[in-house]
């Protein structure tokens, strides 16, 4: 198994009262409460954290999110870009670049390439569809989100395949000359994630044999979305999907007892914490009338009690041994071979976060390596 | 007097299109907005006192399906002008809000079968600079808020059916939001307008009432007076003591004004 270390690199030092006065951190909150000077110093100390976690031995995951004080990783190709030259043997997971909301996929297809080849094939390119909130910042048609995801997805893999000046008009996209130089590093082209939380492109990713990645699901729930990929795999007649193919994402923390560690953890939920006001987060036409109609009547997602969180596996905190204990379950109980850890958000500091790492890596992650596919376990 | 609603459905380019109609006298083809698509409202029944009324509810709305190749109001306006090709004659077209940005772009593309036009707090156009939005995002509010933008009498919205609505179950929910995924899908960018529109509307040579809500907050009264001096000869007429919805917030003021444009022009 392989674990990655994860920040949504948030902005927390905001007036007390933002959220209820403007509804919301992202979308809508002006960024005249983003000061710079402290933009600088955030920024800097996640980029170490990240650099940390390779002298660790853990992987690094970025992702990007617009227009929000939860998540000033703005570009994930920018600061993947910024610790390629101060890192030399950590994989990168970009989860992702959200592909629907891109005027332009040759230019990812680029970016991301350029980083593969600068990195001597570290990356790992997560393609996502975007979540709701992310609809209003690029503006993009919700209604089409997915159609423009997957468009955007053929061409680029044509792009990353075809070693040949290419023809494209699609419905969304069109190139007369496409030929994005560089290629990727990695060939074909690098691995590719997909993110997801309910059934509906669980489908398509298993059909390409795409990892398939789940945020802070519910682990019954991420059991059956691995099930669903599984069957598919059976149905489409390829080979039985190892843990390769899954990766879920936890709120962690390593304590050093259990005690201290339930106590300290609980800075995390300053992420789930944030107000959502459907609107901006749930765009009319990005998900199903039917499926909207029942995330608008029930508002439980946000609202679980710390010890459900817990029994959900959404958070995942304790001592060593506790998380040794934890993390076997969890791949029990879902198979996944790619262990992604939300090790910071909100208040928590620089020191609160390498203790954690540290502890987990110098005495978790050596008991839980080998689960899991070799070519995960020794590379 | 009570009027007795038919319910149909016509196929119109494959497309299966739910429709109610009721009453006798000219046809009338009445385009709702995005407050609705399912369910007989008073000026409904008013109007059908006078007109023979056919109201569809629009592809992606109710009970009607929404076509894969329909992605903007251009394909909305030629499919309708479809369906009065369909009755033949000549048909007088009312459209309401986000309907009535439908029929505009019926009308400045064939006005063959369109005998005369009312565009009631309709959207569509673009007059104002880019820095300003002339049409309120209603699609990001909550009923009370957005019932206190679009009502004269925010507390006489009450029964609109709208997210957030009191009493609104699940399943009466995924309706609402089936007509309103239609409409970002229609209307997303430019936002519920079409920047060539304007410009087009001198094309519109029928006899047109430009009515609004007096107290429009989703598009104000002097948006309407955009489309009035862009439509020659048309007419622009205020109804009192209601907002973005005068059809239902003033049903009688309402059928009176349409009547009595209609009738006075026949």
């Amino acid at each position: 198994m392989l674990a990655y270390h994860f920040t949504e690199m948030p902005y927390p030092f905001l007036p007390e009262d933002a959220e209820q006065r403007y509804g919301s951190l992202r979308i809508i909150l002006p960024n005249k409460h983003f000061d710079p000077k402290i933009g600088h110093e955030l920024y800097n100390r996640y980029l170490d954290e990240h650099e940390y976690a390779e002298e660790l031995g853990l992987e690094i995951m970025l992702n990007e999110h617009h227009q929000t004080a939860t998540c000033i990783d703005a570009i994930c190709n920018i600061s993947a870009a910024a610790l390629i030259r101060r890192t030399q043997r950590a994989k990168i997971l970009l989860l992702g670049n959200p592909l629907p909301h891109r005027e332009n996929p040759l230019r990812v297809a680029e970016e991301v390439a350029m980083l593969d080849v600068i990195s001597g094939g570290r990356i790992i390119s997560g393609f996502v569809r975007g979540v709701g909130s992310e609809i209003h910042p690029a503006n993009t048609n919700p209604a089409q989100n997915r159609e423009r995801f997957e468009e955007a997805h053929d061409l680029i893999i044509k792009a990353w395949t075809t070693h040949e000046v290419f023809h494209w008009e699609g419905k969304h996209f069109h190139f007369r000359y496409a030929n994005p130089w560089p290629r990727p590093y990695q060939q074909p082209h690098p691995p590719i994630w997909i993110t997801g939380s309910t059934p509906d492109n669980v489908p398509w990713v298993a059909d390409h044999q795409y990892t398939f990645a789940t945020f802070l699901t519910p682990w019954d729930v991420a059991r059956r979305l691995f099930d669903i990929y599984r069957a598919r795999s059976r149905e489409r007649g390829f080979p039985e999907p190892g843990p390769d193919k899954f990766a879920y994402l936890a709120l962690c923390y390593t304590g050093e007892t259990d005690a201290r560690a339930q106590d300290e953890a609980k800075k995390l939920l300053w992420y789930l914490q944030r107000t959502r006001p459907p609107g901006f987060f749930q765009p009319h036409g990005y998900q199903p009338a039917a499926a909207l109609a029942r995330a608008l009547s029930d508002t439980a997602k946000y609202t679980r009690s710390w010890e459900k969180l817990q029994a959900d596996g959404v958070v995942l905190c304790g001592s060593p041994d506790t998380m040794i204990r934890r993390v076997r379950e969890m791949h029990e109980r879902l198979g996944v071979g790619h262990f992604l850890m939300m090790n910071q958000a909100g208040f928590m500091t620089a020191e609160e976060t390498r203790r954690s790492m540290e502890l987990f890596a110098r005495e978790v992650y050596p008991a839980i390596r080998g689960l899991g596919e070799p070519q995960c376990a020794d590379r | 007097m009570s009027v007795t609603w038919q319910e149909t459905h016509r196929i119109i380019d494959d497309v299966k299109l739910f429709c109610r109609e009721a009453g006798d006298g000219p046809p009338l083809l009445v385009l709702h907005g995005v407050d609705g698509g399912e369910g007989v409202l008073p000026f409904h029944d008013g109007l059908a006192e006078r007109f023979r009324v056919l109201a569809p509810s629009l592809p992606g709305f109710g009970r009607s399906e929404l076509p894969g190749w329909m992605d903007s109001v251009d394909d909305l306006a030629y499919f309708l002008l479809d369906l009065l090709e369909g009755l033949g004659g000549e048909t007088d077209v009312l459209g309401i809000g986000f309907g009535g940005w439908a029929a505009a772009e019926m009308a400045v593309r064939s006005q063959e079968r369109l005998r005369r036009l009312v565009l009631a707090d309709a959207v569509g156009i673009k007059v104002s600079g880019r820095e300003s939005a002339d049409i309120a995002d209603t699609l990001v509010l909550h009923h009370d808020e957005a019932a206190r933008l679009a009502w004269h009498d925010p507390a006489a919205a009450a029964g609109m059916r709208w997210p957030g609505a009191p009493g609104l179950g699940e399943a009466e929910l995924a309706g609402v939001l089936h007509g309103l995924q239609t409409v970002s899908l229609l209307g997303w960018k430019p936002f519920m307008h079409n920047p060539k529109l304007l410009r087009r509307l001198r094309r519109i040579a029928i006899p047109t009432l430009i009515l609004w809500g007096e107290s429009d907050r989703v598009a104000s009264p002097d948006y309407g007076r955009a489309f009035h001096r862009a439509i020659p000869g048309s007419r622009f007429q205020l109804i009192p003591r209601a907002g973005h919805y005068p059809h239902r917030e003033r049903p009688d003021a309402f059928v009176r004004a349409v009547t009595t444009f209609l009738e006075e022009r026949a």
